[in-house]
């Protein structure tokens, strides 16, 4: 039942007897074109390509535009005239920078201190040194903040209680009282 | 090679005005309107250029540039048929190309064929694409199988076989009351 492929293929000599009418059709092209469009079609498609190889150059002197930008600022900034303010200015920012630093590090030291350590450094400080210190600044202290702390502070074992002061006032005599009071 | 001829405008200029009314009725076979086929056109010839620096004559140069027709026009057609709701896949989507197809070439100032002429451009626009341009370039262009086989890189035998299913086709269309 099947046929041989090859008795259908239609090679133009056999297209007659598979496609008559086909066969029989005139090949030249049913179509007009606009006037002059053969002529015409070679020098517009060279416009267009001109056109395009305009615009891969400018794509490709855009793209190289950053590379001279940035060598350029950098002949400016390397001139001799320019160098030395250039240079000056460089030091003085780093100089303001490292201040700025080092002032950071002083607080970041400070603020690192807890209570703890804080008591320990007070205690190994000498009390000559302490007491200088208080003579110094003593109108900077605020009393309503050191009482409470000197009261909790005081040794309670040195402090006479009210029966033995009134004892003691009662042995002294008047006299001595009277002398010690003018 | 080209690039580096002392006029290489001058040279392309030649090349185009040799080629370009074979590549043009070859596209516009395909394709029927003359603005899609001028634009198709356009691009196979940028295309050339472009590529012509790199052209090492391993194949003919004609073989090579029916490559770039084939491939360029096969690229719109596949565009096209994205942007169309048309099924093509069975006969009443092949019936209803081909009126859509007979209708838009009778409103076509640019057509000048009879009427079997009208039958035959929209029975071929009905093909599906590879069809359509083996058919094109064997019964049209009269090239060889083996020459076919060289530009769109499918085997002799595959393309017989495509040229046998388009002739079948056209010829139902043709006979057609």
């Amino acid at each position: 039942m099947s046929m041989n492929h090859d008795e259908l293929i239609p090679d133009n000599e056999k297209l007659e007897i598979v496609a008559p009418t086909l066969f029989g059709l005139k090949k030249t092209p049913p179509f007009k074109v606009p006037e002059a469009y053969f002529e015409g079609f070679s020098s517009k498609l060279l416009q267009n390509i001109s056109a395009l190889e305009q615009q891969k150059q400018q794509a490709k002197v855009d793209v190289d535009v950053a590379p001279d930008f940035l060598t350029r600022v950098l002949q400016l900034l390397l001139r001799p005239g320019l160098a030395a303010p250039i240079i000056t200015f460089v030091a003085l920012l780093i100089f303001v920078a490292s201040g700025l630093n080092n002032r950071s590090a002083d607080h970041a030291m400070t603020a690192s201190l807890n209570d703890e350590q804080l008591k320990q450094s007070l205690q190994s400080l000498p009390d000559a040194d302490i007491h200088n210190y208080m003579l110094k600044h003593i109108q900077t202290f605020d009393e309503e903040q050191l009482l409470p702390g000197a009261q909790e502070n005081v040794d309670n074992k040195n402090v006479l209680d009210k029966e033995t002061t009134n004892s003691i006032l009662n042995e002294m005599d008047e006299g001595t009282l009277s002398d010690a009071a003018f | 090679m080209f690039h580096e001829s002392a006029e290489p405008e001058r040279a392309f200029e030649l090349l185009v005005k040799k080629y370009q009314q074979k590549i043009y009725w070859q596209i516009r076979r395909m394709l029927n309107e003359h603005e899609n086929s001028n634009d198709v056109m356009q691009n196979v010839f940028i295309k050339i250029w472009l590529g012509l620096a790199n052209f090492r004559a391993e194949s003919q140069l004609y073989t090579w540039i029916y490559r770039i027709v084939a491939n360029e026009t096969l690229t719109f057609i596949e565009q096209q048929k994205r942007r169309s709701a048309l099924p093509l896949e069975n006969e009443d989507g092949e019936e209803a190309v081909y009126q859509k197809n007979i209708s838009s070439l009778q409103s076509d100032t640019w057509f000048d064929g009879d009427e079997i002429q009208l039958k035959l451009q929209a029975a071929i626009s009905t093909l599906p694409e590879k069809q359509r341009i083996v058919f094109t370039m064997k019964y049209f262009e009269e090239i060889t199988y083996e020459e076919m086989s060289e530009i769109l890189g499918t085997s002799v035998g595959a393309l017989k076989a495509s040229y046998f299913h388009a002739v079948k086709k056209i010829e139902f269309f043709l006979t057609k009351p």
